[in-house]
C-alpha cells in the first residue's frame, strides 16, 4: 500500500496519504455499491413495471371480439331465436373475417353439408391451418354446424369425415337478408313521406356528439346538465363509475382511451346485460342494435313497426344520441351516425373523415379527430392543451392541476398531488401516460420518447411510492413437528409454485391462498400416512381439531386451522 | 402438530417494515400474527387498510412540497372554475 512507503516521515506526512487512500478506498468502494444499489433499484423497478396492472388501451378490445364473445355465450334457446332475424344474421356476416365470408357464402346454396376433406381441397396445405381455425371460430359462434360430430379437429377429418353446414336458422336469415326476401321487418320500416322537421345528416351528427360526450362528461365528473337515470345506472352497472359516490373508476378511464365504436358497443353490451332485470326480451333486444347497424344513414324509419320492448330501447337509445327522435310522440326516428357504424368495422373516426358535417364536432375524443393530439407536457411538468372540449380538459383535470384556461388552451402543471388524486381513484400511471403520449401534440409526438423521461419516470415514482407493501393473501404453517414434514411440504408447494416465503430455520412456511386447499390436502394425506406407518410418530397435539374429516379416532388431526 | 394461519403476507422494504411494526405497537390491537424477516410480515386480513392509510399518513408527513404546489392552488383559486 502507498502509505506505508511514505511512512518513514512525519506523523504528518504519513497521515495524509493514509487519509487519501482511505478516501481512495471508500470511492473505490463507493462505486460497486452505487452499483448494487443502482442494480437493485433496476430490478425492484422492473418488478414494479411487470406488476403493473395489465391495462393496455385498447388491447384486444375490438367491437368484433366484444360481441362475438358475447354471442358465442349465449344460451342455446336464445342463439336459435337471434339467428331466425335476417339483420344479425347480415350483420355477424359483416364481422367475420374475409376467410369466414368466403366459407359462408361457399356453404350458403350447398344442398348438403360438405365433408371437411372436400374442404380441404378449396386451399393450399398452408392455408388448411388457417382454414380449420376459420371453421372453428364459426362453430363456436354456431354459424356453421356439423350434424352429429364434434368441432371441425383435423384429426377427426380424415377420410369422408363429417359434413359441413351452416345452421339452419343462420342459413335461412341470412339468405331472406340477401334476397330481400320473407316478411320480417327485420330492416325497419323505411317512412315514405317527407319529414315536415327537416332532419339533416350534420343535424344528427351534431346531436350525436352532443349526447355522446355529455354521457362520457358525465363520467368525468363535470356536471352536464340533467342527464337520464337509464343512463346513469347503466354506468354504474358497467363499473365504469363507483356506485358509492360516482366518481370514474380505472375502468372508467381505460373506456375514456377508447374508440368510439367500442365505447358504444361496450355500453350496449351492457345494456344487454341489464335487460334481463328489466324484464325485456333478450332476442329483441339484440335484434334490435343489429337493426340499428343496418339502417341508413339520414333516413327516417317508422315508429310503428316497432315492438313494445323496442319502442322502450328507443327510449333508452336517446340519451346516448344513438338514435334520434324529435318528440316523443313523433312517428319516425332517425338513426345517428354512431348507430349505422354498429355493426360495420370501419371505425367512426375514420369512417367520418371524408365528412365534413362532423369535422366540427369538439376534436379529440369525440366522434371525429381522435388522431389528433393536442398536448405538450414539458420536462418541468408542465402541460399545455391546446383544446377548448370540456370533455378533454375534464379529463386532464383528472390528473393535471390545470391552472389557467384560454380561447384554445389550458395550461397546468402534474404534481404529485395531483397524480396521487388521480391514482386513490385507480388510475394507473400506466394509463395516465398512455393518455398523455396518445394525445400528445405532433410537435410532441416529434421526440422519442413522445413524453419526457423524467415526467414518465416520476409519475411512474408517483405510483410505486403509494404502493410500498405488495399484499397477498396467503397461509401461514407452523409447528412442523418434523424437518422432513417441512421439507416435504416445501417441495411439494413449490411444485405448484404455492410458496410465498419460507424459512427452514424455524420451519414456517407462507402458501398462496390459491393453493390453501392443495396443501392442506396434502398435508392431512402426508400426516395419515406418516402416522399409519409410525403410530407412534405423531405427537401428542395440544389444542382439539376443528376441521376433522375422517382422523383416525386416536389420532390429532394433523392440521390445525387457527 | 402443524398449525396453519389464515392472513396476509406483506411485501415491502425494510424502512417501511419498520413503520409497520411502529404502527403495530401503536395500535390498541396488534395486527402482526408473524414477524418473518426484513422485508416480510404476516399480518391479518382485516388489518390491511389500516396499515395502508396509515403508512400513507405517516409518509405524507414526511414528504417534502414543493412551494409551487401551493401558489398554484392560489392561483387555481383566483382563476377558478373554468370560464365558459
Amino acid at each position: 500500500m502507498g502509505p506505508t512507503a511514505a511512512a518513514p516521515g512525519t506523523k504528518k506526512a504519513w497521515s495524509r496519504p493514509a487519509r487519501k487512500a482511505a478516501a481512495a478506498a471508500a470511492s473505490a468502494n463507493t462505486p460497486s455499491a452505487a452499483a448494487a444499489a443502482a442494480a437493485n433499484a433496476a430490478t425492484s423497478w422492473n418488478g414494479a413495471l411487470g406488476s403493473a396492472p395489465d391495462v393496455k388501451p385498447s388491447a384486444g378490445a375490438t367491437v368484433k371480439g366484444l360481441i362475438e364473445d358475447y354471442i358465442a355465450n349465449l344460451p342455446l334457446a336464445y342463439r336459435d331465436r337471434i339467428y331466425q332475424q335476417p339483420a344479425t344474421c347480415l350483420a355477424l356476416f359483416r364481422f367475420a373475417t374475409p376467410l369466414g365470408k368466403q366459407i359462408i357464402m361457399r356453404i350458403l346454396y350447398a344442398a348438403h353439408p360438405i365433408p371437411l376433406a372436400d374442404m380441404k381441397l378449396w386451399c393450399t396445405t398452408d392455408g388448411e391451418k388457417e382454414l380449420i381455425r376459420a371453421l372453428e371460430h364459426l362453430y363456436r359462434l354456431h354459424i356453421i354446424a356439423i350434424p352429429d360430430a364434434p368441432p371441425p379437429r383435423p384429426a377427426a377429418s380424415d377420410g369422408s369425415g363429417p359434413g359441413v353446414a351452416l345452421s339452419p336458422h343462420f342459413r335461412q336469415s341470412l339468405h331472406n337478408a340477401l334476397t330481400g326476401s320473407g316478411d320480417h321487418a327485420s330492416f325497419g320500416q323505411e317512412s315514405t313521406a317527407p319529414d315536415k322537421h327537416l332532419v339533416t345528416q350534420a343535424m344528427l351528427d351534431q346531436y350525436a356528439t352532443e349526447r355522446w360526450e355529455a354521457v362520457l362528461h358525465y363520467l368525468v365528473g363535470s356536471p352536464s346538465g340533467k342527464r337520464k337515470r337509464a343512463v346513469t345506472k347503466l354506468l354504474e352497472h358497467s363499473g365504469l363509475m363507483a356506485r358509492a359516490n360516482l366518481t370514474i373508476t380505472s375502468k372508467g378511464f381505460q373506456f375514456l382511451l377508447q374508440d368510439v365504436n367500442v365505447q358504444v358497443w361496450a355500453f350496449l353490451l351492457q345494456y344487454l346485460q341489464m335487460s334481463d332485470e328489466l324484464k325485456m326480451d333478450l332476442v329483441e333486444v339484440l335484434g334490435f342494435l343489429f337493426q340499428l347497424g343496418s339502417l341508413r344513414f339520414g333516413a327516417s324509419y317508422s315508429v310503428d313497426t316497432l315492438t313494445e320492448t323496442q319502442k322502450h330501447m328507443l327510449e333508452d337509445l336517446k340519451p346516448l344520441g344513438i338514435v334520434y327522435q324529435r318528440k316523443k310522440k313523433s312517428s319516425r326516428f332517425y338513426p345517428t351516425r354512431l348507430a349505422t357504424t354498429l355493426t360495420s368495422k370501419t371505425l367512426l373516426s375514420s369512417g367520418a373523415d371524408g365528412d365534413s358535417a362532423t369535422g366540427h364536432a369538439a376534436g379529440g375524443q369525440s366522434l371525429t379527430g381522435e388522431e389528433t393530439g393536442f398536448i405538450i407536457v414539458e420536462t418541468n411538468y408542465r402541460v399545455y392543451a391546446y383544446t377548448s372540449s370540456a370533455l378533454e380538459i375534464a379529463v386532464l383535470s383528472l390528473f393535471v392541476n390545470l391552472k389557467a384556461r384560454f380561447m384554445n388552451m389550458v395550461v397546468g402543471m402534474i404534481t404529485r398531488d395531483s397524480v396521487r388524486e388521480a391514482l386513490s381513484k385507480g388510475i394507473s400511471a400506466t394509463q395516465i401516460i398512455d393518455y398523455l403520449t396518445s394525445q400528445a401534440h405532433p410537435e410532441l409526438k416529434k421526440n422519442n420518447p413522445v413524453l419526457p423521461a423524467t415526467v414518465s419516470d416520476q409519475i411512474r415514482l408517483w405510483e410505486m411510492e403509494k404502493e410500498r407493501i405488495t399484499p397477498s393473501h396467503a397461509w401461514l404453517y407452523r409447528d412442523f413437528a418434523r424437518q422432513d414434514d417441512y421439507e416435504a411440504t416445501v417441495a411439494y408447494a413449490e411444485a405448484y409454485n404455492f410458496v410465498l416465503w419460507k424459512n427452514p430455520t424455524n420451519r414456517i412456511i407462507v402458501v398462496d391462498a390459491r393453493g390453501q386447499d392443495q396443501v392442506r390436502a396434502y398435508l392431512k394425506r402426508a400426516a395419515t400416512a406418516h402416522t399409519r406407518a409410525v403410530p407412534a410418530g405423531a405427537p401428542a397435539g395440544s389444542q382439539p381439531s376443528q376441521s376433522a374429516s375422517q382422523p383416525p379416532p386416536s389420532q390429532e388431526l394433523p392440521v390445525h386451522v387457527v | 402438530m402443524v398449525q396453519a394461519v389464515r392472513g396476509v403476507l406483506l411485501q415491502m422494504d425494510a424502512a417501511i417494515k419498520q413503520i409497520i411494526l411502529e404502527i403495530n405497537d401503536q395500535s390498541p390491537q396488534p395486527f402482526i400474527l408473524e414477524d418473518l424477516d426484513d422485508e416480510h410480515v404476516f399480518v391479518q386480513e382485516e388489518s390491511v387498510d389500516l396499515v395502508r392509510a396509515k403508512l400513507d399518513e405517516i409518509l405524507e408527513k414526511n414528504t417534502y412540497k414543493v412551494d409551487e404546489d401551493v401558489t398554484m392552488a392560489k392561483v387555481q383559486q383566483t382563476v377558478a372554475s373554468p370560464a365558459a
